[in-house]
């Protein structure tokens, strides 16, 4: 027992330095979150700002447009989760198909390339790549036929233009952390499988998928912690007054509100309960995770 | 039976190997029109006539931009940022997830750790504490201001302690025997065994150092310190035209500088190429078997 | 009252300023230490081994007036608002706070803001002053809560802002149209401009009225559209009711009317269909590619984005016109405050009074109305691809004349028609623009732009006319923000963009009588009592 307390301590001592930095740069900000239940004045700071309990919660509530903005967060964050979660695996699992080695790293590396742009960038690009009089989207969907779409501008299309562009723009991305997963698993494996006569098909869900489902359950879980994270940048960049109502969510609705006014308080309120869902959404599936597949993720 | 399967395996190659094609092909896209805004007149480009190929071919911009002072300066920090960042960000993700991928049992306080590094993924005080704490160590306009706030990238940790846990325990075991310490264990045989995830997370935490551009605007206090992407946000983000209204002419002439967009198209795509780079090189490190086995569940 | 007489207020202190200024420059024994921050604008450079703590203006600021200037950050004007919402929020400010009108009003709700009032007063030089009564107090009502005065006005005049039209004459000298008198004609000429080919490239590629999809903005906004019908519709317009009461401009039967209007252009065609999903970088895409003929804007838009259509097409010769009205009555463009910037004192600056003295030096020194400017102190002449560096972007404290761009045209004007050619007796700012118009008429592609803004025929001299005519509204309102307007006003702001975007998209105009009760339930009607109370 002695000597495995000893043994322990290395451990303690790799942690420390870790420790330290988010106590000083993550812990200690946390002294922020009271902003919530302040009318805070920066001149009186954290400590001396008027309380006012829930306040600012039952003012934000109360803003005409709160359940709406909800609503669009959940909904557009929700298939983000989804697709955005889903495809890459599927492209993984393909990709490890790909016998031509140097086809299959231009394709690793040009599918990731999207990432690097950023929305200011490719929201000016996809006005012109979604026009429906001009774009080339439409300009293929009408030479098989179809009626043209204005991504952009319908109240119903709109999220799935955010949610689809957005899992075109990170799966690359993601797509690395299972490719990485991938060169773990043991060739031996694959020998076996086709020894017993196994096909590619029954390779990919009978060895590969397997080896990397840990993988899968980790990048899951984590995942849902952005159950209330739409996507500031993109949804800045793209919508318009026409797709307020079912494209305004919680970030752009709070930068609105601290444009006129620094309302401290509204953030504070906001951010602290985007941290809370993400909390309970995490927690219970790390839970379930443990209890169902007996896998704990961390 | 051979054949029909040689034959059903080609179809499939085919078709995988198309579908990916066309993948690659919408991901190439937006990047080609940037590419070719760039190296087009600054006439064409504010026409927005500019596709996939330029218009009036021209290399000016990339002279202009590669002659910009504000621009080589910022790509120098970016650079030294990196290279501190990477650094700093390995070295505490190796060593803070090697011991919280022990079992309860050989580190007991692993379950308190863990929460602790996890907590800080999801709650935080928001931009102001966060700016204030900064400002307070003093360490606002240096180059650590982007660096130690972020020195434990807790997602990275998560993934690679995964990655530990999924190595075969019996090397390390015999390493202890042999009279080895946790130090060397991690570091003779646990590192050498996870290139490939170390890979993964090094390219993750070179990304995030290239790409962040927020904590370098509001932290520097001289444009001078900037990295390149906070640089290149001051120059793609749209003006705000209501300070134009009583604006003077000299200040006029200005807004038509800062309009041309071949230049900032060449800038973005300089400032893109080193990080696109990254990755074929960290694509060295993804070889098949080069880990044991090491299969859980 | 309405009227200005600049050229004759500018030979007033032509004559008689020069011995006081020099007064005005009280010198600190010892010296003092004043902090500020500074937003850099766009092109900003520093050379000669200059920065922004050591440069002409600080150098000037330490020896003539005993002030050891120090910049404690200094960031690019597109980044200054963040920085400094940041530095408020954590109470991390210096002694000169140059903040917009939205931080001016939290400097002053958290306690951080100095009462000026008698300070001002008893500092600002005669020149100074005179500055600042030619705006007639304006700027001042800006920066004055419950009638104290809390910061020092950025003074720029108000006489800049009224919507000017913007038309390709060559398009209308080419389809035998005249320029606009009334909105039918605007409607005729952009029927024209879409239907009859005006590019002559065969394809009906061209529509009339460029419009963005935020509405307003200064550049292919609806404003002045809706100001032909008596409409005012900007986030800040308020306008005095026949009652005497300040009534909020965007509720008001005269913008509904305006935009059934705009609602039928956009059935027939006239805009971009896609305008909606298009800000002003998109539409200024159409512009430049000679898609659209007509665009709503101020005086700058000859700068961004005119000159790059005339670069890319020479023939585009986009002119401007007054705007029109929808009936009889002359139409009036608004305009509103005098300033965009407010230099806030900090409670805890031991020596508020040195801003005053910064902004009379800066009025002695960059004014070419006083008697001791110097250019060096404006511009100089420097490196190889630069041709001149902005100097005076490096000054603390400024400040504009309010008439300053108009009383250029003027200058230029004169020059043009014979009335002053002698160029040696042109004050600086008149003989710079009259030296570029000259070069553009002289086959100068690229000083187009200066042609248009200040040339005889170009966006002040319509301007000159508005003014001259007593055409301007200005805004019965320009005040600080009020309590509600801090808590609902950007609601009510989504609520007013969303009905307009939908109106004119084709739903019934009935939608607007909706959006005016929303209004004013929902915090317009307590916002108004606000601003009547604010404003008596």
């Amino acid at each position: 027992m002695r000597q495995s307390l000893k043994r322990q301590v290395p451990y303690h001592l790799m942690l420390l330095p870790g420790v330290v930095i988010l106590l000083i740069f993550s812990y200690g900000p946390m002294v922020g979150m009271v902003m919530a239940f302040q009318k805070f004045n920066p001149v009186l700071g954290f400590f001396r700002s008027p309380w006012v309990g829930f306040d600012n919660f039952v003012y934000v509530s109360l803003l005409p447009d709160t359940l709406q903005v909800l609503w669009n967060t959940v909904f557009i964050a929700f298939w983000k989760i989804v697709i955005g979660f889903g495809f890459p695996i599927v492209v993984a699992l393909f990709m490890n198909e790909l016998q031509n080695m140097a086809f299959k790293r231009t394709v690793q590396t040009i599918v990731y390339l999207p990432h690097f742009l950023s929305w200011v960038i490719l929201g000016g690009i996809m006005i012109d790549i979604l026009s429906p009089s001009t774009g080339i989207v439409n300009t293929a969907m009408k030479a098989v036929g179809m009626k043209p779409v204005f991504f952009l501008a319908l109240p119903d299309v709109f999220p799935w233009t955010l949610i689809v562009s957005d899992v075109w723009k990170e799966f690359g991305f993601t797509t690395v952390i299972y490719l990485a997963a991938l060169t773990g698993i043991d060739p031996a494996l694959y020998e076996a499988a086709k020894i017993d006569g196994a096909g590619r098909w029954r390779c990919m869900l009978n060895v590969t998928l397997p080896s990397i489902l840990p993988t899968i359950v980790l990048m899951g879980v984590l995942s849902l912690g952005n159950v209330l994270n739409a996507g500031f940048e993109q949804v800045f960049n793209l919508y318009s007054p026409v797709v307020y109502s079912s494209g305004d969510i919680l970030d752009t609705f709070v930068y609105r509100l601290g444009l006129l006014d620094a309302q401290y308080g509204v953030a504070a309120v906001v951010g602290l309960f985007k941290s809370a869902v993400s909390f309970v959404f995490i927690v219970v599936s790390y839970r379930l995770a443990y209890k169902l597949a007996n896998y704990s993720i961390f | 039976m051979r054949i029909k399967t040689a034959t059903g395996d080609r179809i499939f190659g085919i078709v995988n190997g198309t579908f990916f094609c066309i993948l690659a092909l919408l991901c190439l896209l937006p990047l080609v029109n940037v590419l070719a805004v760039s190296f087009s007149s600054s006439t064409a480009a504010s026409a927005g006539i500019v596709t996939l190929w330029p218009v009036n071919f021209t290399l000016k911009s990339y002279q202009y931009a590669i002659a910009k002072p504000e621009f080589v300066r910022s790509f120098t920090v970016s650079v030294v940022r990196l290279l501190l960042g990477v650094g700093i960000n390995m070295v505490l993700t190796i060593v803070c997830a090697y011991p919280l991928s022990k079992d309860r049992k050989a580190f007991g306080a692993r379950g308190f750790y863990v929460w602790f590094f996890f907590i800080t993924m999801i709650f935080s005080g928001g931009l102001i504490p966060w700016y204030m704490t900064i400002q307070t160590l003093g360490l606002g306009n240096s180059i650590w201001a982007l660096i130690l706030p972020g020195a434990v990238p807790v997602f990275n940790v998560i993934l690679l302690l995964n990655f530990y846990r999924s190595l075969p325990v019996q090397l390390e075991e015999s390493a202890y025997m042999d009279g080895a310490g946790a130090w060397q264990a991690l570091w003779k045989i646990v590192v050498p065994l996870s290139t490939p995830a170390l890979a993964t997370i090094a390219l993750f935490s070179a990304v995030g150092h290239w790409n962040s551009w927020f904590d370098g605007l509001v932290l520097m206090s001289d444009p001078k310190n900037y990295p390149l992407q906070s640089y290149l946000q001051t120059v793609v983000v749209s003006r705000d035209m209501t300070l134009y209204q009583h604006a003077t002419k000299e200040q006029l002439e200005m807004l038509q500088s800062v309009s041309d967009r071949t230049t900032k198209a060449a800038q973005i795509f300089i400032a893109t190429l080193p990080i696109l780079l990254a990755y074929p090189f960290l694509q060295r490190y993804f070889v098949k078997g080069l880990t044991l086995g090491g299969v859980k569940g | 009252m309405n009227k200005f007489f600049v050229a004759l207020l500018a030979t007033a202190f032509l004559a008689g300023l020069g011995a006081q200024t020099k007064a005005a420059l009280v010198a600190y024994d010892p010296a003092i230490t004043i902090t500020t921050v500074k937003s850099l604008p766009d092109g900003i450079a520093f050379v000669n081994g200059d920065d922004i703590n050591n440069n002409v203006w600080t150098r000037f600021y330490d020896g003539k007036l005993g002030i050891k200037g120090k910049v404690l950050w200094a960031v690019p004007q597109a980044q200054f608002d963040q920085k400094m919402n940041l530095a408020i929020a954590a109470n991390d400010l210096p002694d000169i706070i140059p903040a917009t009108l939205q931080q001016f009003k939290q400097l002053v709700d958290n306690g951080v803001a100095m009462d000026m009032t008698a300070v001002f007063k008893d500092n600002l030089s005669p020149l100074a002053k005179q500055m600042f009564d030619l705006d007639k107090g304006v700027a001042l009502s800006q920066a004055t809560v419950k009638g104290r005065l809390y910061g020092i006005p950025q003074l720029a005049g108000n006489t800049d802002s009224p919507q000017l039209i913007w038309i390709r004459a060559d398009w209308l000298k080419k389809l035998g149209l005249n320029p606009p008198k009334t909105i039918d004609d605007l409607e005729k000429i952009a029927t024209a401009f879409k239907t009859r080919d005006p590019d002559g490239n065969g394809a009906a590629d061209t529509f009339g009225l460029a419009v963005n999809k935020d509405l307003f903005g200064g550049i292919s906004d609806i404003e002045g559209f809706l100001n032909g019908y008596h409409g005012y519709s900007g986030d800040n317009d308020w306008i005095k009711t026949a009652s005497g009461q300040i009534a909020y401009g965007a509720i008001q039967p005269e913008v509904k009317a305006g935009l059934a209007r705009l609602q039928k252009f956009y059935k027939d065609g006239l805009l971009d269909p896609e305008f909606i999903v298009k800000d002003t970088s998109k539409v200024n895409e159409s512009i430049v590619s000679g898609k659209v003929g007509i665009v709503f804007g101020q005086h700058f838009l000859p700068f961004w984005p005119l000159q790059d259509a005339k670069n890319a097409d020479n023939s585009a010769d986009w002119r401007p016109y007054p705007i029109v009205s929808a009936d009889g009555k002359p139409a009036q463009p608004i305009t509103g405050g005098s300033a965009a910037v407010i230099y806030v004192i900090n409670k805890k600056c031991k020596n508020p009074e040195a801003a005053v003295r910064l902004l009379n030096a800066y009025y002695s020194k960059d004014l070419p109305l006083s008697a001791d400017f110097d250019d060096s102190f404006h511009k100089i002449d420097a490196t190889k691809d630069r041709a001149q560096v902005p100097v005076f972007q490096y000054a603390f404290v400024q400040g504009w004349h309010p008439q300053q761009n108009l009383f250029i045209h003027q200058g230029v004007r004169d020059y043009f028609n014979g009335k002053q050619t002698d160029k040696s007796k042109m004050i600086f700012w008149v003989k710079d623009n009259t030296e570029q118009c000259e070069a553009a008429l002289k086959g100068d592609k690229s000083k187009w732009c200066a042609l248009m803004w200040s040339g005889p025929d170009g966006a002040f001299s319509v301007i000159d006319k508005y003014w001259a005519g007593n055409q301007v509204k200005v805004s019965a309102y320009v005040g600080a923000s009020t309590e509600t307007m801090v808590a609902k006003m950007s609601t009510l702001n989504k609520m007013k963009l969303e009905t307009f975007t939908k109106i004119i998209l084709g739903q019934p105009i009935t939608e607007f009588d909706k959006f005016v009760d929303n209004w004013k339930k929902l915090g317009g009607d307590q916002i108004t009592k606000e601003v009547n109370a604010a404003a008596n």
